[in-house]
Parts: structure tokens; C-alpha cells; sequence
């Protein structure tokens, strides 16, 4: 089976001004991701505002994705059910495996605030119902459920698809946790960008990356030297996007950040995300500006 | 100046049977971390219990540091008060002492704001021509401690304010201060859990409880990495993480399992320590006991 690895950029979805899916502009963003040397596309996860897709724009974003990469590199979706159950978890999950993606990217149910037990048995049920390669997305914050080292290594030790962890919990200690329980089991994949320097350090496989929206090359790069131990070089780079990076995790609104720096660059950002999301400040942009120039992408 | 490097073992405080300070057994100490090859030795940090010793301990403790030491390796002492001037009188005492370097922590009980904070260290660095490291504890509660952005600023006006030891357990703050730091402040990682990626981003060096029982193997994860050898430092690190995870957040017994894993070893560590912390379980006993035996140091 094939291994997923290197820097994944996690794709925004853009809107018309009507507020419609802008597959054209979709299509055009995944095109440019790759040709500036991607590892691989993850849609529909939460800078792909999942939980503001209708379902049929769902099941519409995950097979343009798919079909316009065309197996140029590996596709990941954001399996999390339009209600935030196991059994709407396990539809969309064959729903992705059926439409070719290579992995299900599942974040934990949110608002329900699972506890050790329940979350065991959501997982188990997904990863018995679906064959496909799975990677636990743990991310207190939105789903205010943070599942442990320890219950991530059980998991990966029981259920053989479930073969990659992405740890949101801005915590880098728990990539090494993770790593250092079942590090044979499981491969790990940065999913903060304040932390994929440092990740990769510890020997993370991948990072799901929002800055790759707008920075997609640097954000390869960095995998890239990490993995033929140019440290030195890899370190040199990292604190060279890192001001960016901090900003797109920093200010909280990384869809927003994203869509306003594509649209910076001349690709498809679009309007501001669906409701409550906002948009950036003015001096964010502003912000954004600077750094995209100082960066030399502007 | 002398630029201070490497592994610097916090070292316990190990007390007799009837709570005197064990002079012979600190000399002892002292003479096996040389031994094995630190870099320096770090007395009267919060693990050298440093509150819970009378004015009289406090200077024996130093005194003996810097004779047994005798110029092999450069000697930090710990120099936190109850207030600015009493933190400017143990300053000026370790300085008079022969100390290299003192180890300044956040005034402890009064909740600083930054305002505070920045007074505090002004008129300390101001009184006493001795380099400073700041010692960055108090992630737990979240508001205490200082930040990049003060330690540099401090670090700008102050040239003997010059190291910062980061303790909140937040690589992004370590990396920041490395980043934006130059040659005003050199950061010493403060956290045994994050030793190794944070030597890998360019920190200079360790105060670094885990040494105060592993010297040797602390001391080779530091060279490995200043001498490029990450893959070889990765595995020294990953066969250390079970210990430092415990150390720094599974147990809150810090202090506790030094002095056993020192008294395991053959070394002084001595009764448990003076109240209200009290010893290690049975069951943490025996599982220090495995994994300083995985490690091959029993």
C-alpha cells in the first residue's frame, strides 16, 4: 500500500460572489498546488469549511478534487459527517474510498464533547466499516475533544488502517509521545503550522499545511530538505516562513487567511467564508501583504 | 565574555537523614556529572529547592558548587528572592562567590505583570555586572511568565542580560526567541522534554534536570546535534523520551525522582524532599527503576 508523506496542502473551497462552489477555480488552485511541487491534496477539512458545505457540495468538492488531480499525487478527505456522527462519519468515508480518494482524513465528532470510550468506539466502528487508510485528526479546539497519546497509540496498535495521526493539539510534545508509543504502528503529520520544522525534527512523515494554500512550494521544500537531512538549510527556511506561517495559525482564521492570500496571488480565494466565519482585518491584510512580499510571492 | 554552552545538570539538593545538607554528597555529585562529561553544572534551581533552603543553606550550597567545581566547568547559581532587592543581594552573593552565570527566575507568589517584570530584571542587571540567565517557568498558570517579546527587548538594553532558559513547554516561544534573538540572547532549553528539537533549531544548551541522573547521555545528545549528527542524537533521544515525559509532565515529582533515581544509582540523592512535596510512589519507584534499566544505567 502506498505511503502517504511530505506536505499535504489542506485546500480551501471558493465561492462565487454568489456564494456558489467555484469549481473552476478549484480546479485551477489544485493545477498550481501541484505544479509547484505539492505531496499531496487534502480537501474538505476544516480550512476546507466542511462543516459550512451542504452534502451535495461535499460529495462535489471531494470528486472534482479527486478527478482533477488525476493521481498526480495522493488525495486525502475530510471524512467528518455532515452531522457529527458514526454513522454519517462511515457514509462519507465509503463515499470518499468509492470515489478514489487515497485516505479519510477524520477529525473527531464535534460538539458531542466525547469521552475515552465513546471516541474508541466511534474510530472502531469507522476503521471495521471502511477499508481505507485513515488519519485521526485530533484537534481540541474546535471539537473539544482531545484524545490522549495513549488512546491514539491504542487505536493505531488495534485497528490496522488507522495508519496516520494529524496532531492539532499545539503541543509538539505530543508528537513525540505519539511517536516514542507507536511510532511502528502510526506515522504522525504535523497538522500545526507554527510546529512542521519541528515536527519533521522528531521525525513526523507529513504536515497537513494551510500556509501551503499560498506558499505551496516553501512548505514542499521544507519536507523535502528535512528528508535529505539538510538541516541547516531546512532550519534557514523555516524561519524564513515561519513569520507567515504563525500568522496564518496565529490570528485564528486560517480559511480566511488562506483565501485572501490566494486571492493576493491571482488565484481563486473568493469572498469571505460562509458566516460566522469573517473576514481578515484591514491590518491583517495589510499584515499579509508584508509578509507574502517579504517572502518575494508578491 | 565567555559564551556559555552545552549540558548543565540541575542538580538536587540532597539532604542527610536528619534534613542537614549533605555536603559530601553534593561534592560527590559534582564530581561524577564532571566525570561523565557536562558541560557545566546548575545549582539552586527550583529542583535544587531552592525555596525550601534557609539563607545559610543557600550560600553553603554555592560555596561548595564553585570549590568542588574549581574552574573545570562554568557554575550557575540560582538567584530567586522574595523581592527585587533580596534577588540583587543573592546576585551580588554568587557573583562575589566566583559563580559564571546566574540562573534568574520569575519572582515567584506575586504575579508580575509585564511592566513589573520589566523593572524587576532592569535593576537587577543594573546592580550587578554578572551575565543573567532568565528562567522562563510558569506555563501552568497560563498568564505568568515572560515573553519573546520582553526578553528581547530586555535583552537589547541589558548586555548582561544574555541567556534565557525556557521552561513554558512552548517550542514556538524557544524558536521565536532563537529567531529574533541574534546576538543579544542566547537560549538555553529549560524543558527535558524538548531538548532535542530545541537544540536542533539553534538553542545552545541545557539546564536540564534528566542530566542531573543521565550526565552522559544528555551531554552526547547535545554534541550529536552540534555536530550534525541528527539521525544518531534522534535515537539517543527517542530511547529518552518515556523518562523525560514522566519527569516533566506525567508526574509533577521532578524533584522527587532525581533524588531517587540518585539514590538507585549509587549516588546522593537522599531522603524525599522537604515538605510539602513528598516521595514517589511504590508504583513510580518501580517504573523509574525500568527505565533507567532500559536505558542500561542499572
Amino acid at each position: 500500500m502506498k505511503e502517504l508523506k511530505g506536505t499535504f496542502v489542506v485546500t480551501v473551497t471558493p465561492f462565487t460572489t454568489e456564494d456558489n462552489l467555484d469549481e473552476e477555480g478549484l480546479r485551477g488552485n489544485i493545477d498550481w498546488y501541484i505544479k509547484e511541487g505539492i505531496h499531496g491534496i487534502a480537501c474538505t477539512g476544516s480550512t476546507g469549511e466542511f462543516v459550512s458545505l451542504s452534502e451535495e457540495e461535499w460529495e462535489r468538492v471531494t470528486n472534482i478534487t479527486i478527478e482533477q488531480v488525476n493521481h498526480r499525487v495522493p488525495v486525502l478527505v475530510g471524512t467528518c459527517g455532515g452531522q457529527p456522527t458514526t454513522k454519517a462519519t462511515i457514509k462519507r468515508t465509503k463515499y470518499a474510498k468509492d470515489a478514489g480518494a487515497d485516505g479519510a482524513l477524520i477529525v473527531h465528532p464535534y460538539y458531542s464533547r466525547s469521552n475515552e470510550e465513546e471516541l474508541y468506539e466511534h474510530y472502531k466502528k469507522i476503521a471495521e466499516a471502511v477499508d481505507i487508510p485513515i488519519m485521526i485528526y485530533n484537534n481540541p479546539l474546535t471539537t473539544h475533544t482531545d484524545a490522549s497519546p495513549e488512546q491514539l497509540a491504542t487505536l493505531a496498535k488495534d485497528f490496522p488502517n488507522i495508519r496516520y495521526i494529524k496532531e492539532s493539539s499545539g503541543q509538539i510534545q505530543r508528537v513525540q509521545e505519539i511517536i516514542s508509543l507507536a511510532g511502528d504502528h502510526v506515522a504522525v503529520f504535523c497538522g500545526d503550522d507554527v510546529l512542521a520544522f519541528e515536527s519533521f525534527v522528531l521525525g513526523a512523515k507529513g504536515w497537513i499545511a494551510a500556509s501551503a494554500n499560498i506558499i505551496p512550494k516553501k512548505c514542499a521544500q521544507l519536507f523535502e530538505l528535512m528528508e535529505k537531512g539538510n538541516i541547516a538549510e531546512a532550519r534557514n527556511l523555516w524561519f524564513k516562513i515561519v513569520p507567515l506561517t504563525s500568522s496564518v495559525e496565529g490570528w485564528g482564521r486560517l480559511a480566511q487567511t488562506a483565501k485572501k492570500g490566494l486571492d493576493l496571488l491571482g488565484r481563486a480565494g473568493g469572498p469571505s467564508p460562509r458566516g460566522p466565519k469573517l473576514d481578515i482585518t484591514k491590518e491583517q491584510e495589510k499584515e499579509l501583504m508584508k509578509l507574502l512580499s517579504d517572502l518575494g510571492e508578491l | 565574555m565567555k559564551e556559555f554552552r552545552g549540558m548543565f545538570p540541575a542538580m538536587i539538593t540532597p539532604f542527610t537523614k536528619d534534613d542537614k545538607l549533605d555536603e559530601e554528597g553534593l561534592r560527590g555529585n559534582i564530581e561524577w556529572y564532571i566525570k561523565e562529561g557536562v558541560h557545566g553544572i546548575s545549582c539552586l534551581g527550583s529542583i535544587g529547592e531552592y525555596v525550601a533552603l534557609t539563607d545559610e543553606e543557600r550560600k553553603r550550597v554555592i560555596d561548595i558548587t564553585v570549590a568542588q567545581t574549581n574552574h573545570r566547568v562554568p557554575v550557575q547559581a540560582g538567584v530567586g528572592g522574595r523581592t527585587t532587592k533580596d534577588t540583587i543581594r543573592w546576585t551580588q552573593y554568587a557573583k562575589d562567590a566566583g559563580a559564571d552565570l546566574v540562573l534568574l527566575p520569575n519572582p515567584y507568589y506575586h504575579v508580575p505583570d509585564e511592566e513589573e517584570t520589566y523593572e524587576h530584571i532592569k535593576r537587577i542587571a543594573q546592580a550587578v555586572d554578572i551575565p543573567i540567565m532568565l528562567y522562563n517557568s510558569g506555563a501552568r498558570p497560563p498568564r505568568r511568565g515572560v515573553m519573546p517579546k520582553l526578553a528581547l527587548r530586555l535583552a537589547k538594553e541589558f548586555e548582561n542580560f544574555s541567556y534565557f532558559k525556557a521552561s513554558s513547554g512552548k517550542i514556538e516561544r524557544a524558536q521565536e526567541i532563537i529567531r529574533e534573538g541574534g546576538n543579544d540572547i542566547t537560549l538555553f532549553c529549560g524543558d527535558d522534554a524538548l531538548a532535542f528539537p530545541i537544540f536542533v533549531l539553534g538553542g545552545k544548551g541545557a539546564i536540564d534536570g534528566a542530566a542531573a541522573i543521565l550526565p552522559r547521555k544528555r551531554s552526547q545528545l547535545f554534541e550529536l546535534v552540534e555536530n550534525g549528527e541528527i539521525e544518531k542524537a534522534r535515537e539517543l533521544w527517542y530511547r529518552m523520551v518515556p523518562l523525560v515525559t514522566v519527569l516533566e509532565t506525567g508526574w509533577y515529582k521532578f524533584v522527587q525522582a532525581l533524588k531517587k533515581g540518585l539514590d538507585l544509582l549509587g549516588k546522593a540523592g537522599g531522603p524525599s524532599p522537604r515538605g510539602p512535596k513528598m516521595g514517589l510512589s511504590k508504583d513510580q519507584e518501580a517504573a523509574l527503576k525500568k527505565m533507567l534499566s532500559d536505558l542500561g544505567e542499572l
